[in-house]
């Protein structure tokens, strides 16, 4: 192999290697104080207690725990904290001062501003499209999900029609049978 | 005199002795009156409630006219694979539960909006949006699971009994009355037509305004236990609170769910408790991320 395609061939490896990285490490930040533990449980040893709003980046999920980095002046540590503990959003704005979804929303709130004086909210581009028999709003047939139920007339054919995908109990238990899922000694309760 | 004497004990001691006895009689008596009385206060609670919570099949029928409004403002999807696969992974939910003779349906309806909805009777409606943003079997239980935990524990028929404003708590009361007093069983198939125009109002409000937050806090605590007892990953669940949670609040995608739920990070914290306790210690993992894609989810 001559050095310039091993050299191609090393290049692509690292790109894919930082992508896969990328795609599964996510920034999150603690909500509140918690314990970044050695292993995925209460028992284990306490690494370090962190404070709330300290950055991360969470790499797998085991259970209800998330394995994360946190960043240190030695470099970065390793460990466990429980997925309660954790928020994303945060540290996706905290890292570009907007994130990339309320960019998003951003984006149609200045459509929806638009329509502020008829009262609709919550726009999205399947509505524009799809605007069937509802009322044109403002010319651009932009209806929300509220307007929609507000203008339903009861349906009852699509009843109907969902009644056609209907699934036995026995045809249930044979699809649990593929996926090897099995009944587990779960007591169902209340949360009073 | 000696006689006399034991003549006068003996009487004392069989007055006293009857007296013991009767008081004996009384309090059974007693007893007996006071657990007549508890056991009849308890039919009357037990008869009043009747009146109040609907049978099975009534509320099948309640349901159908629900979901007939949720299903004028939202059409199903066309994917017939999509449809069948949700209600398999549906009933399998459903049959974990103590309402297994409802008429568990559940349906795919083709909005880009993210959002779920359940209905009386056992109908449950997940949009395509909120579909595109799962990752795996689990995820979707963990869903599909909230709302039946919606229906298992009645939250949207005790709204539509309850709640004043709707105006529709007597039709519904009497509908059970009509139905209880044998009358035509083909007749009380169906509400009036007065009366299901009044229900498609006050279902349309229902929808739009949402459920009281306690009753979405306890269906994310109740959907967590159906779902690990029917052999899923629950902690599924809160991957997808996590991914709603970082929409922006004033994302259009989640405008109506955002205006009917809790915060999702609110309903993350509430959930903690069940989390620390040994409620789920006996769940299982299971994904099941092949199969969920298989069907083009």
């Amino acid at each position: 192999m001559n050095p310039a395609k091993n050299l191609l061939a090393s290049l692509l490896l690292f790109i894919l290697l930082i992508f896969s990285y990328s795609a599964i490490a996510r920034d999150a930040v603690t909500v509140r104080t918690a314990n970044l533990k050695e292993s995925a449980s209460v028992n284990s040893t306490t690494i370090k207690e962190l404070k709330k709003n300290q950055p991360l980046t969470v790499i797998l999920r085991k259970g209800s725990w998330y394995e994360v980095n946190v960043p240190s002046s030695s470099g970065e540590i390793k460990g466990w904290v429980r997925m309660i503990d954790l928020r994303f959003n945060e540290a996706v704005q905290n890292a570009s001062g907007q994130s990339s979804v309320s960019l998003l929303g951003s984006v149609f709130g200045e459509q929806s501003s638009h329509t502020v004086g008829t009262g609709v909210r919550g726009l999205d581009n399947e509505d524009i499209v799809n605007t069937g028999s509802n009322t044109n709003i403002m010319g651009l047939g932009v209806i929300s999900e509220d307007k929609k139920l507000e203008n339903s007339t009861m349906n009852m054919n699509a009843v109907k029609d969902m009644e056609k995908f209907s699934i036995s109990h026995d045809k249930a238990r044979f699809f649990a049978e593929q996926g090897q899922l099995r009944s587990q000694a779960i007591i169902l309760t209340d949360s009073k | 005199m000696m006689k006399i004497n034991n003549l006068l004990k003996k009487s004392v001691f069989s007055l006293s002795l009857l007296v013991f006895m009767m008081t004996l009689i009384a309090c059974k008596e007693v007893s007996l009156d006071v657990q007549d009385i508890v056991e009849t206060a308890g039919s009357i609670s037990r008869h009043v409630s009747n009146m109040g919570e609907k049978t099975d099949a009534e509320e099948v029928v309640i349901g159908k006219e629900v979901s007939a409004t949720l299903l004028g403002a939202f059409p199903l999807s066309n994917n017939r694979e999509k449809q069948l696969y949700i209600n398999r992974v549906g009933v399998w939910l459903a049959l974990q539960t103590n309402r297994t003779g409802l008429n568990w349906r559940f349906a795919v309806l083709d909005v880009q909006n993210i959002n779920a909805f359940a209905s009386p009777g056992g109908y449950i409606f997940v949009t395509r949006g909120l579909l595109d943003i799962l990752d795996n079997e689990a995820q979707l239980a963990g869903v599909l699971s909230h709302e039946i935990a919606h229906v298992i524990e009645r939250h949207h028929m005790n709204e539509l009994q309850s709640n004043a404003s709707f105006g529709i708590a007597n039709d519904l009361s009497q509908f059970a009355l009509r139905q209880s007093s044998g009358g035509d069983s083909l007749k009380t198939q169906y509400l009036s037509d007065e009366v299901s125009k009044k229900l498609m109002v006050a279902a349309k409000s229902l929808y739009s305004n949402g459920l009281a937050k306690t009753d979405e806090f306890s269906a994310d605590h109740l959907g967590m236990l159906i779902s690990a007892k029917a052999g899923y990953d629950p902690y599924a669940y809160l991957e997808v609170l996590h991914k709603l949670d970082k929409y922006s609040t004033d994302d259009s995608q989640l405008a109506l769910l955002f205006k009917t739920h809790p915060k999702p990070s609110e309903r993350l914290s509430h959930l903690d408790t069940l989390i620390q306790s040994s409620a789920l210690n006996a769940a299982d993992d299971k994904l099941l991320t092949n199969r969920f894609m298989k069907y083009g989810m």
